[in-house]
């Protein structure tokens, strides 16, 4: 069918991570790639429903399941794009003090530690899901946030800039089930935090000057 | 308002028992003060119940291998710690007259979580057989009688596991007028017909299948299942 809106799988190159295996990577992005495709699955069956301009009653059950499950799989994929994106071979383990994001992380925390401790806490939180630093667009200030599942908590119109997955297929393969903190440890060890620099919008602006 | 807490406070301490009959006339002066707030302490402390992890075999079953039940058993007890340490917190911080906080509100949010991670592993793992057993008949004929066969009603319910996203697939009798239906469960807690009988759980949380059959050998995990449902089991929980 060939839909024109349909999204294309990233590719990432993060063989040799710190603490999170290939084997684990390998199965991470055929599950990544499953949003992708559900993704555009979702969005071709309801273009096909809206094509004539009427969502008729028989349409209406499908039509709402499928527009239910958006925000589950459009998550899916751009949550996983973010997480991938914000780690790399040879990571840093905690940004250098001279970041935009160390002193966003100061002005909206008071330190970089207690934004550290926050964050991590956050993703050893009970259930499954992802810890997530956004930026606040207006006044560049960060906050850290539990999303439940992929779509549930997401602040709208925030700028998300750390992205941590804690869904049990992110470490089940490396850790037993208990040892989430490990695996946040090695997160930590595998951060990307140029890329994290360069999700900043209003923070950067608002540093510079000071820097 | 504050008489109302008053008279609660002091039928509690009554119901309490005659030993506590002596320190009731101080505790209720100090009733009259923490009464005008919403931070009234209890005269006794709430004893709810505490739970023990049942015992399983986790090891000869077609398909679902000793390692990955172990560790997802190891899963289990920390949803019964969990559900005790849930319910302590509970008591301690009413106790405490710590009920009106974001802590108790946050444990108290929690508490289905915890519960039905305990219990719907109970069933789960209860409902499991190395080899499985023959198919009751009688649960047979109710679940043919509304899905017109079995395999029909296994097609449906392993539909229902494959569903996207991490929870539970559960075979639910209505106990009103036993009918069957099945559900899908969103984590633990989200989904469950209120006052329904699960009759079959079947986990399809990443953690049940994911060491054996990767993120996405959900189909092949809930083959395996199959081969290893005690039917006899499953029947009894009929009403």
């Amino acid at each position: 069918m060939g839909f024109s809106g349909s999204y294309q799988a990233k590719q990432f190159n993060l063989s040799g991570l710190t603490g999170i295996s290939d084997k684990t990577l390998e199965m991470h992005f055929k599950l990544y790639e499953g949003y992708v495709k559900e993704t555009n699955n979702l969005t071709e069956r309801i273009a096909a429903i809206i094509a004539d301009g009427v969502v008729d009653q028989e349409e209406m059950p499908a039509y709402s399941e499928l527009t239910r499950r958006l925000g589950f799989e459009f998550n899916g994929m751009v949550l996983h794009e973010y997480y991938f994106g914000n780690m790399k071979q040879h990571g840093s383990g905690d940004p250098e003090r001279s970041t935009a994001f160390h002193k966003a992380a100061e002005t909206s925390f008071g330190s970089y530690d207690i934004w550290k401790t926050d964050f991590v806490g956050i993703g050893k939180m009970r259930g499954v899901g992802w810890a997530i630093c956004f930026e606040n667009p207006a006044n560049g200030r960060l906050s850290n946030h539990w999303i439940t599942l992929h779509e549930t908590g997401n602040v709208a119109g925030f700028n998300p800039v750390l992205v941590m997955d804690v869904w049990e297929h992110a470490f089940l393969l490396d850790y037993k089930p208990a040892e989430r903190p490990k695996y946040i440890d090695a997160f930590f060890s595998n951060i990307d935090w140029s890329a994290v620099e360069r999700r900043l919008q209003k923070s950067t602006t608002a540093t510079s000057g000071a820097a | 308002m504050s008489k109302l807490n008053r008279r609660e406070a002091l039928t509690t301490i009554v119901a309490a028992g005659s030993g506590l009959i002596v320190a009731s006339a101080t505790t209720a002066k100090a009733q009259d003060k923490a009464a005008a707030t919403m931070t009234a302490k209890p005269a006794v402390m709430a004893k709810f119940t505490q739970y023990a992890p049942l015992t399983f075999t986790l090891d000869g079953y077609k398909g679902l291998n000793k390692d990955m039940l172990e560790e997802h058993y190891t899963l289990y007890k920390g949803y019964v710690t969990n559900t005790n340490k849930a319910n302590n917190q509970l008591a301690q911080m009413m106790a405490d007259g710590k009920a009106d906080t974001p802590e108790f509100s946050e444990v108290r949010r929690r508490l289905a979580f915890e519960y039905d991670g305990m219990r719907l592993h109970d069933y789960y793992f209860g409902g499991l057989k190395p080899d499985g057993s023959p198919v009751d008949e009688k649960l047979k004929g109710a679940v043919t009688t509304t899905w017109g066969s079995w395999e029909a009603w296994m097609q449906d319910f392993t539909r229902t596991g494959m569903m996207r996203g991490i929870g539970w697939a559960i075979l639910y009798q209505d106990p009103v007028n036993g009918a069957l239906q099945n559900f899908w469960v969103s984590d633990h807690e989200l989904g469950h017909p209120t006052g329904f009988r699960p009759v079959l759980t079947m986990d399809v949380w990443e953690h049940a299948y994911i060491k054996q059959y990767g993120a996405t050998g959900r189909k092949p995990y809930i083959e395996a299942f199959f081969k290893n449902v005690n039917w006899a089991e499953v029947a009894r929980r009929l009403a």
